[in-house]
């Protein structure tokens, strides 16, 4: 029987980084602004974990302008999302493994 | 804090694997009421349907003459209403376009080629006979089914409604055809943004 914890990424662990990752699986991109509001967060705490995020090469950030406005867009990367996937998988073993 | 910290695995708690799925369910729940926010739309379009289809039943039983305009104004004012909401609502959340919707508005525009051009070339060589009062509404059942996979189940109910209305039509009279979109399709659309409107406001 394959281990349950084996998978259990401690990067997606915290809410904030779950968050994110769910919702950039989800919309492929965001931008820092919708990011904050959906997850409800302060610009320095989703500064930290998005770094958190792409240091660990699950996302990438882009910084542009847009008429005279920064914006910070995220994306997914192909390994950040075969990452949550196998988070994901784990997490349901985790739940299965309890319910025998 | 930086990525070596946190990489490591560590055992997780069963109670915490399911608090960790049940917080990705609510995320993902709090997102479709994104597409609630377009109620507007479908109740506009619902009565816009209903005067478009049941205009079709009338000017055939001696309606006034001005009907013949009916889809010039019914596609006028609804194509208005649709580009100034969405202008409106960019306006309010002023955010660019996630991946995923500019992937959904490009299928959109490849479903609309192959419908149109893509289709009777490949099954007529572009001389087929459409019988366009059914062939639309069916397009618009599909797009509508096709951009709801993406967005929510709301969007796959009408899109399937329309498409099989618009397919039971094509075995109807004419002269029941039209009463029959004006009442499912307008009357679907029109229940679609009420319902959607009413999941906005228990949010």
């Amino acid at each position: 029987m394959a281990d349950p914890v084996s998978g259990i990424d401690e990067t997606f662990h915290a809410p904030a980084r779950l968050g994110i990752m769910t919702l950039l699986l989800q919309q492929g991109s965001s931008d820092f602004a919708t990011l904050k509001r959906t997850l409800g967060l302060t610009d320095g705490n989703l500064g930290a974990h998005i770094r958190v995020l792409e240091q660990a090469g699950y996302i990438e950030v882009e910084k542009r302008f847009e008429g005279r406005k920064p914006r910070t867009i995220c994306r997914i990367t192909p390994g950040g999302r075969r990452a949550f996937a196998r988070y994901l998988d784990a997490l349901e073993r985790v739940i299965a493994t309890a319910r025998r | 804090m930086n990525a070596s910290e946190v990489a490591a695995d560590r055992p997780i708690a069963p109670n915490e694997a399911i608090k960790q799925i049940a917080y990705i369910r609510d995320l993902l729940e709090s997102t479709k009421l994104r597409l609630a926010t377009a109620w507007p739309i479908f109740v506009m379009w619902g009565p816009l349907w209903v005067l478009g289809y049941s205009g079709e039943h009338w000017i055939r039983n001696g309606g006034p003459r001005w009907l013949e305009w009916r889809w010039a104004i019914v596609n006028a004012a609804g194509f208005l209403g649709t580009a100034v909401w969405v202008l409106a609502s960019r306006r309010r959340e002023g955010r660019p376009a996630t991946t995923l919707e500019r992937r959904i508005f490009w299928l959109e525009v490849g479903l609309f080629f192959a419908f149109f051009f893509g289709l009777p070339l490949a099954i007529g060589g572009g001389t087929i006979h459409v019988d366009f009062d059914t062939y639309i509404p069916f397009y618009i059942g599909v797009a509508y089914f096709v951009a709801g996979v993406f967005l929510g189940r709301e969007l796959i109910f009408i899109g399937t409604w329309i498409a099989a209305c618009a397919s039971a039509a094509a075995f109807l009279p004419e002269d029941t055809r039209w009463l029959w979109f004006a009442v499912n399709g307008g009357g679907g659309l029109f229940v679609t943004g009420l319902l959607l409107r009413r999941q906005l406001h228990r949010s």
